[in-house]
């Protein structure tokens, strides 16, 4: 299920917190690939956003931004050690029909996976995406598209049909 | 949509639909204008090298001791292209009137994305430091830390700002690119796998990507157990 987040008048930042932390949660999730840390990244994340709250006019693609270089990060480190890598295996999620797909996209290169989860996850515009990685557009359609390319063959050499 | 991407989404939304909600707590956040820990103290304080140290299999130990000397021991582990995503692993020492010494250990090797002696040299000494490195150990670099100290560290002018709080600590800087870098370009150092500071009070472990110092210096904190300090852990000591 995605959590759809609102456009938000701001309000406090304990109401922001409120409205927006299990969406924060999920989406470091999904990032992560199930990842266990996600808890600690949605914290961190609110933290950075909270520090900036006066400041920040629209907090969510702050927060949103936060989410993604801290799940780089974390990935970096995952990606560095075996003890981190088994750290981000979360039960129950092994057992998703969707596993193998997931499998393909969590191999995907970093900037792949983020643009694969932010268009069809979050069902962001290549613009805001674009506003995340601090790239161009086209970068993003282009990452977009080899990614589209990555599962559609790794899914054929599997095997499945797809179009 | 076509297929693919319509089973993408439902891949997505299904593992979204398993993330854990609840639990969140803003209380658990200090409040942004809350002072700087005082770390001025006579306590001895414990600065502990962050963690990345024993899990990328790269040695790295400096041993301060402010208003003296550091000898530092940096060593790769294998070469720059073995480790992992090319990585190169360099230390920062950041402590008032302390020269740094380059002692036996590895090498960074090759030392791409690092600062050649020279300008290690010529940073530190815009900020009265010094630096002592020698011809094919280039990686380390002096900063003093009393007073805002702003640094361009790498080629696209990342900044490493040290507020004037804090006083002696060491930074592991891992540069973890993408694979070896171009010939010519210097890889940024984009992530920063710093400090875990230890006192009376506990550890905490600093962590912030290159591209966003000042959310660093507005120090982030999250709260590491003992076991992992004690496994994943280069401990410095230093007493003022």
């Amino acid at each position: 299920m995605v959590v759809v987040v609102a456009p938000t008048d701001k309000g406090t930042f304990a109401a922001f917190y409120a409205s927006h932390y299990d969406w924060a949660v999920s989406l470091a999730f999904v990032l992560t690939d199930g990842g266990a840390d996600a808890h600690d990244i949605a914290q961190d994340s609110l933290l950075q956003v909270r520090l900036r709250y006066d400041r920040v006019r629209d907090p969510v693609p702050y927060l949103r931004t936060c989410i993604v270089n801290a799940c780089r990060s974390q990935h970096r480190r995952a990606a560095t050690a075996e003890r981190l890598k088994e750290a981000v295996a979360t039960p129950g999620v092994e057992y998703s029909v969707h596993r193998e797909l997931l499998d393909v996209v969590a191999k995907l290169s970093e900037r792949q996976r983020i643009v694969v989860t932010l268009r069809y996850y979050e069902g962001l515009p290549d613009e805001d995406i674009a506003a995340v990685l601090n790239c161009r557009r086209s970068t993003v359609r282009s990452l977009a598209a080899r990614a589209l390319d990555v599962l559609k063959i790794s899914l054929e050499d599997e095997g499945r049909s797809v179009s | 949509m076509n297929e693919i991407e319509r089973n993408v989404a439902a891949a997505l939304k299904d593992l979204g639909s398993r993330a854990p909600t609840g639990g969140g707590d803003p209380e658990l956040l200090p409040f942004p204008d809350s002072p700087m820990p005082d770390r001025r103290g006579p306590t001895r304080r414990v600065l502990v090298a962050a963690s990345l140290t024993a899990l990328l299999g790269l040695g790295a130990v400096a041993a301060l001791s402010p208003g003296g000397s550091v000898q530092g021991d940096v060593a790769s582990g294998g070469g720059g292209a073995q480790g992992p995503s090319g990585s190169i692993a360099t230390v920062d020492v950041l402590a008032p009137d302390t020269t740094i010494d380059l002692v036996s250990g590895g090498r960074l090797s090759p030392p791409q994305g690092s600062m050649t002696p020279d300008q290690a040299e010529q940073i530190a000494s815009s900020f009265g430091r010094r630096v002592s490195a020698s011809e094919d150990e280039s990686a380390v670099v002096l900063f003093g830390s009393y007073g805002d100290v702003t640094a361009n560290l790498d080629a696209k002018d990342t900044s490493l700002q040290v507020g004037p709080q804090r006083d002696v600590f060491v930074i592991l800087r891992w540069n973890v690119a993408d694979g070896p870098s171009k010939p010519g370009v210097t890889p940024i150092p984009y992530y920063v796998e710093t400090v875990l500071e230890v006192d009376g009070a506990g550890a905490s472990a600093h962590r912030q990507p290159m591209d966003m110092p000042q959310a660093w210096l507005e120090s982030e904190r999250s709260y590491v157990s003992e076991e992992l300090l004690r496994q994943n852990s280069t401990v410095v000591y230093t007493e003022r």
